[in-house]
């Protein structure tokens, strides 16, 4: 476990206007949850963020590769490594490790489904990888790699020129997120050429197309539009198209259907699917069906910790962790029967009940005096879990 | 059938707007039998929570009559509304608003009992004491404020207050839609077995369809303040005719898709009711709509069991069903 030095910067290239474009610079040893190698491989000749007129997607940095490559035979490298991340909050009883021990892996073109309940700690999983916790938290351990760069080590230059470029982030409201007396084209121009794209026509041309490519009807007007003036789906689709216009190699996208309408949604999450082109996706939700109707994989995040984590249909058919199986009985679900749905007891434990042991222990139907101890996340890459008395497969 | 507990008929309510008036409901039917649960599902600005204000008299309507028990409560004076509320109670979508921060728990739901001059003191107490028992709070909780509590343990407080009256009908406004999924199942069990046990009829407003379906006998399907379709809660959700309620269900995030169940996802987005399309409210949107649904407006019209306001009934067929 690392303790880290701020500010430390690692990036040889800062003060440089033009990036180096190394993204596969730092090679890494496997984790438990990532594929068995990575390759490290020679930097793309492709301009930074190429529009592929052919396919109509943005390419990000790093190669295109088709969405829906499953883990194993992609053998990518990883748009996103976390390890051993802690987050911590002070409390009037002591420190609070509301984020603890999580690692998480994105191989790029890959979705990954983070789900959890409110409190969960899985929007400050979200936020530490802008290095956003809020004061006063803190990241206490752990490391984050985001293509390639070690985000911890980078200075707040650095760190902001990453942000919205290498790394993108939806949020849920987006009325919220724009700046409400800027126009939308204003607010991409801005992205663009902050980002390297300096020419204000040439920035306002693919602003346009920007906006086009996420489905908006007449771009053009919408440019000048202010975001009160578009609807909440609309504005969902072109924080979108601000989040991918500089083609980052990984998309954030904290519950960006969860303020929507049901019709609406349908259309976020199909237009999700047909953006993400070869950048990973990291998708915050509560939603175990939105996850698993977008996600390769899915994490599944209890009280601080991963509790569950795999590919996304052993984790809906073969849930091991007794949390995962409540969760998908607890949800209703359009089926004839209609079977009275199981509650979980009690509720999710509040920052300061966090407990060394099993978290979930205190409301689960399985646990015994083992689970004071805790359950470290054991298992493959296709399927691993943290629990001492583990559904069995087939219950 | 038998006379309904409640029914809204040909509901029309406006209101006003800088650039004319905004029509929120435009002609709606809804009944609801003692003991049964009707949903009133549809998106935000379908209309749904101003029909719910109407039915508790908060709106009134610019014509159209609602009947309770057979009378007519439309436009009631004061005091005949408060006892129309008595037997109408509502439950809020969002626990942490519709409390009073600064009151108890105790006090919060002997406010009903106390505007109603319900029985003796300490009968009050009693009851307090008997519905916190009926929703699951714990018996410390009396003296504590809401502030204290989680969002489900609020909504518990919600539903005790609404029913400390032993309302013939609650109306509950998308009642968990705020809470986290292991918690919903809590309160939507709640929801039940209090009715099983008391036999209070409930409407609940939500735009969600698999909770709808978990929970209602009925369902009435609004789009842009019309009922497109209404039937049993199987026949709507299982077998839709009206093409948006199929996009509706089809829209429906499911842990498992089959390869063929291939999603209906609806272009554009509902329409102002500022100026509501020509003819169906829904054709712009509507992927078998023809000439004849842009001039004129269907009406709904019994199939079975339901009814449905479209000139050309399930012929968008759900994902996955083939034609016959």
């Amino acid at each position: 476990m690392v303790l880290l030095k701020r500010g430390l910067p690692d990036n040889p290239t800062r003060g440089k206007r033009r990036r180096i474009h190394d993204p596969f610079r730092v090679s890494r040893p496997p984790t438990a949850y990532g594929p068995a190698a990575h390759v490290t491989q020679s930097p793309s000749d492709r301009p930074p963020d190429a529009y592929a007129e052919e396919t109509g997607t943005w390419a990000s940095r790093l190669d295109r590769q088709p969405i829906g490559t499953s883990l194993a035979q992609s053998m990518s490298p990883a748009v996103l490594e976390l390890e051993a991340l802690r987050v911590e909050f002070p409390t009037s009883q002591g420190v609070a490790s509301v984020v603890d021990d999580v690692s998480l892996f994105v191989a790029r073109g890959e979705a990954l489904g983070m789900v959890g309940e409110s409190g969960s700690g899985k929007t400050m999983i979200a936020l530490s990888l802008l290095r956003l916790v809020p004061e006063p938290g803190r990241i206490a351990a752990g490391s984050i790699h985001v293509a390639g760069r070690n985000l911890l080590a980078l200075d707040e230059r650095s760190l902001n020129q990453l942000r919205g470029r290498d790394v993108a982030m939806v949020f849920q409201n987006p009325m919220s997120a724009f700046n409400p007396v800027r126009s939308i084209g204003h607010q991409l121009v801005a992205s663009l050429r902050r980002h390297g794209c300096t020419g204000r026509r040439e920035a306002r041309s693919r602003a346009l197309r920007a906006l086009g490519d996420v489905g908006i009807p007449s771009p053009e007007e919408r440019l000048d539009a202010y975001p009160h003036q578009l609807s909440g789906g609309m504005l969902q689709r072109a924080m979108i198209a601000l989040a991918m216009v500089n083609g980052p190699s990984l998309l954030i996208a904290d519950e960006p259907t969860t303020a929507l309408d049901a019709t609406i949604q349908a259309q976020i999450l199909d237009l999700l699917r047909q953006r993400l082109g070869s950048a990973g996706l990291l998708l915050v939700t509560h939603n175990l069906a939105v996850a698993a109707g977008l996600c390769h994989r899915i994490a599944v995040v209890y009280a601080g910790r991963v509790v569950e984590t795999g590919e996304t249909a052993h984790i809906i058919r073969r849930p091991r962790h007794p949390y995962t199986r409540a969760l998908l009985r607890a949800a209703p679900r359009i089926d004839p029967s209609r079977p009275r749905l199981e509650s979980i007891p009690g509720q999710p434990p509040g920052p300061r009940d966090l407990v060394a042991g099993c978290r979930f222990a205190s409301r689960c139907e399985r646990a015994s005096a083992r689970c004071a101890a805790r359950p470290r996340l054991t298992g493959g890459s296709q399927h691993a879990f943290a629990c001492w008395h583990p559904v069995e497969t087939g219950a | 059938m038998t006379r309904p507990l409640l029914a809204a008929l040909d509901l029309h309510v406006s209101f006003p707007h800088p650039r004319g008036r905004v029509r929120a409901l435009d002609g709606v039917d809804i009944e609801i039998a003692a003991g049964e649960t009707v949903a009133l599902v549809g998106e935000s600005g379908s209309g749904k929570s101003t029909a719910a204000l109407t039915l508790m008299g908060v709106h009134r309507p610019d014509s159209g009559r609602v009947l309770f028990d057979g009378q007519d409560v439309t436009g009631a004076r004061a005091s005949a509304l408060k006892a129309l509320r008595r037997q109408v109670q509502m439950v809020l979508q969002d626990p942490y608003s519709s409390l009073d921060p600064r009151w108890t728990v105790a006090r919060i739901l002997a406010e009903p009992l106390e505007a109603n001059e319900w029985g003796s003191r300490e009968a009050r107490q009693r009851r307090v004491a008997e519905l916190m028992r009926r929703v699951g709070l714990p018996e410390d909780a009396a003296g504590r404020r809401p502030t204290e509590f989680s969002g489900g343990q609020r909504q518990r407080i919600s539903i005790a207050r609404a029913l400390a009256l032993e309302p013939r009908l609650v109306i509950a406004d998308e009642p968990v839609s705020a809470l986290d999924v292991s918690i919903q199942a809590q309160i939507i069990n709640l929801l039940l077995d209090v009715q099983r046990d008391t036999g209070v009829a409930y409407l609940v407003i939500s735009h969600d369809v698999a909770l709808v379906h978990q929970v209602a006998d009925r369902v009435v399907v609004l789009y842009l303040g019309q009922v497109v379709e209404q039937g049993p809660t199987d026949r709507v959700i299982r077998a839709p005719l009206h093409p948006y309620t199929v996009a509706l269900i089809s829209a429906v995030p499911e842990l498992e898709a089959s390869a063929d169940r291939r999603r209906i996802v609806l272009p554009g987005e509902p329409p102002s009711p500022l100026s509501p399309p020509s003819g169906c409210a829904f054709h712009p949107r509507c992927p078998v709509a023809r000439d004849h649904c842009r001039r004129e407006r269907p009406l709904l019209s019994g199939v079975g069991s339901a009814s449905v306001a479209c000139f050309f009934p399930g012929e968008l067929r759900p994902p996955g069903v083939r034609p016959a």
